[in-house]
């Protein structure tokens, strides 16, 4: 996909530690680093670091020293979060809320306690005020409540910025904090019940097109927006914010670009062949109308922005699940 | 009710036949049990959009018009389901099954296999198989007092109908694979008699309560209350509600055994077809004649199960809900939906 402008010799002089690592996004990160020829990374796994408690945290720190090349400086990637749609935000409130709080608090504590070169934490652009105007710009992110349905995820990933700024005062010690797009790619995803937006219309046309179903139904009329961004963009941002920014950065990580849900449609029904039509069900909600990140700060501040086209991105999302579409539910 | 409600509230469910009668009330109660995700599968030939249209509000549904005797679309449609109730097949009126032997069970044998070869592609964990009361042969069903059957009569085979022996045949289909050790899990239940709302209004094709129940609705102005047979026919009745609190129930006991059933799923107790209308006429609270059609020779004469089995498999279930009650609910349901339907209902006679 997008050229690797990242800094081979940069990465192979230090240790990574990524949270959330055997995920989406982490799991890009992860690849990203190998690729670059990251002599050590550390991700932890669930069973062994709950990072939810301040032992697991601990216990992930230690084995990361233990495998640490000698005298290698480390960052840490801290991606791990709890995530979900509407539906799981309003179902489980108070665990989207202590869980993805905790984990923060914690992980990036000990990130500085136990010396780590800097720090990166993902936020997500519905941790931006309900009526922010868009495209969402970094300086608004406190000018008002977030949506209330996932006001409990989206201010615990607000939390973020507060802690980076005041590590930072006192520290010294950079957390840097991407808010992140409607991110998709291949490895996202793909559980009917939970999927995003991207990932479920590609699971949804490849399976229409398979069993040759005259019409799909799409929920909504497809007049809302989003700002679709390439999983392997979100790595590569991540990893140049470590690189390039000697102080935190709070920034956007998005395409950018406004698309309509009826344009991702098209487009996934046009990679995949499918030629049945498509009857959007507007009995069904929208969902918030638009939503874009403005990526100005961001370009500034990384002198890159991501640049893979939807199209280009959707076609490897939609190889990437056929080849692994009859695998087991990859929910746990 | 579920007897471990968390076990639905991790289900990704594939409820196939989901616009029809039991399919529709199935999604419903899937949605109460908390279920995340329903695909409901349906050509809509006999199913109808209509009797989903309260669950298709509930984003976790996911309707799909999908012909199952299409390999591939049956394939397909088991992607990303953890749980399939395969209940789609052709079905009808008695009258229909005679006319069209061959078209019903080339029909239905093909659905079952595609959908069994979907199972074992995706291998789905749970899969619910329904099968019928009509697999069971036709001489124990020649009396109206003919004991009630069990389970293991299903041999020496000799259904009436070919309606039957597609079951039987899907059956087999499943069983030997389970006996080879097979990934999915599966319960079958051979039903007899659910009724209740969305069942087909159909004058030539519906099944008696529902039909009944148009015709006394209907009167005077409608065709006359004609009931094919002598009336002294039996069979056994049971309320949907108590269909499908058996269903979910065998689908949790697979969480710890690899088969449940098969096992006979309906009313101990019988009931002529004459107290059927007649009970459906006093519902209406008019005064209705009856014409007896003896046109056509009974096919079965009695219909009645033994459904012990199905009480020990599932935890002491029975059907609970006393027939006139269920024929009331019924009666109310059909008497609303003649009202609103219109153009829905096909009011030739």
């Amino acid at each position: 996909m997008a050229m690797s402008t990242a800094t081979p010799e940069y990465w192979r002089a230090r240790q990574a530690i990524v949270t959330g690592g055997s995920g989406f996004v982490g799991g890009h990160v992860v690849a990203l680093l190998r690729e670059l020829g990251c002599p050590s990374i550390f991700v932890p796994l669930r069973a062994s670091h709950d990072l939810r408690t301040e032992a697991g945290v601990l216990r992930m720190f230690a084995d990361a020293a233990a495998e640490r090349p000698p005298g290698a400086p480390f960052v840490v990637f801290h991606v791990a979060g709890r995530n979900g749609g509407i539906g799981a935000n309003k179902a489980y409130p108070a665990e989207f809320f202590y869980e993805n709080a905790a984990m923060n608090l914690l992980v990036l504590h000990h990130a500085w306690a136990h010396g780590a070169q800097a720090a990166l934490a993902t936020g997500a652009g519905n941790s931006y005020p309900i009526d922010a105007p868009t495209p969402l710009q970094e300086a608004s992110l406190w000018a008002g409540y977030p949506q209330a349905e996932s006001a409990g995820y989206a201010l615990a990933k607000r939390m973020l910025s507060v802690q980076s700024q005041t590590y930072w005062a006192q520290h010294r010690f950079p957390i840097h904090v991407a808010l992140l797009g409607n991110v998709y790619g291949p490895g996202d995803n793909f559980d009917p019940a939970t999927a995003p937006v991207a990932s479920a219309q590609v699971r949804r046309i490849v399976v229409a097109q398979e069993s040759g179903a005259p019409s799909i139904s799409p929920w909504g009329t497809g007049a809302a927006t989003r700002d679709f961004v390439y999983v392997g963009d979100v790595a590569l941002g991540l990893l140049l914010a470590v690189e390039r920014c000697a102080e935190p950065a709070l920034f956007n990580l998005s395409s950018g670009q406004e698309t309509s849900v009826r344009t991702l449609v098209d487009s996934i029904c046009a990679i995949v062949g499918y030629t049945g039509a498509v009857n959007w069900d507007s009995s069904k909600p929208d969902g918030a109308r638009a939503r874009s990140l403005d990526m100005t700060h961001a370009r500034a501040l990384l002198n890159w922005a991501p640049d893979t086209p939807l199209e280009l991105g959707l076609r490897e999302t939609v190889a990437w699940y056929r080849a692994h579409r009859t695998n087991p539910l990859t929910s746990s | 009710m579920s007897t471990s409600t968390h076990f639905w509230k991790d289900r990704r469910v594939l409820v196939t036949g989901g616009a029809g009668f039991i399919g529709s009330n199935l999604v419903a109660r899937l949605l109460t049990e908390g279920v995340p995700y329903v695909r409901v599968a349906d050509n809509l030939e006999r199913g109808r959009r209509e009797y989903l249209a309260e669950s298709m509000r509930d984003p976790r549904v996911d309707f799909q018009q999908i012909d199952l005797r299409n390999r591939a679309a049956a394939i397909a449609a088991c992607d990303g389901v953890d749980t399939v109730f395969h209940l789609a097949s052709k079905v009808g009126g008695i009258g229909y099954y005679l006319q069209k032997p061959g078209e019903v069970f080339s029909d239905n044998t093909q659905i079952d296999h595609n959908m069994w070869a979907g199972a074992m592609t995706h291998k789905v964990p749970y899969y619910m198989y329904a099968s019928s009361a009509h697999v069971y042969p036709i001489e124990l069903q020649m009396a109206p007092d003919a004991p009630p059957i069990h389970e293991h009569q299903a041999y020496p085979a000799n259904p009436e109908l070919s309606y039957g022996w597609a079951k039987l045949i899907g059956e087999k289909l499943i069983l030997y694979a389970v006996q080879q050790g097979c990934a999915t899990r599966v319960a079958v239940p051979r039903l007899i008699g659910a009724f209740g709302p969305n069942q087909d209004l159909d004058l030539a094709t519906g099944s008696a309560i529902p039909v009944f129940c148009r015709r006394a609705i209907e009167w005077p102005n409608g065709a006359p209350f004609s009931v094919m047979g002598t009336g002294k026919e039996t069979r056994s009745f049971h309320y949907i509600s108590d269909t499908l609190d058996a269903l979910l129930r065998a689908v949790e006991k697979l969480q710890a055994s690899p088969l449940v059933g098969p096992f006979n799923l309906g009313a101990e107790g019988r009931v002529t077809i004459e107290e059927i209308a007649r009970n459906i006429i006093e519902i209406s609270g008019k005064d209705i004649p009856i014409s007896w059609d003896t046109s056509k020779p009974t096919a079965i004469w009695g219909q009645a199960l033994d459904c012990s089995l199905a009480a020990k498999l599932l935890d002491g279930w029975r059907a609970k809900v006393m027939l006139r009650e269920g024929l009331e609910r019924s009666y109310r349901h059909i008497e609303q939906r003649l009202q609103t339907a219109n153009g829905h209902v096909n009011r030739n006679a």
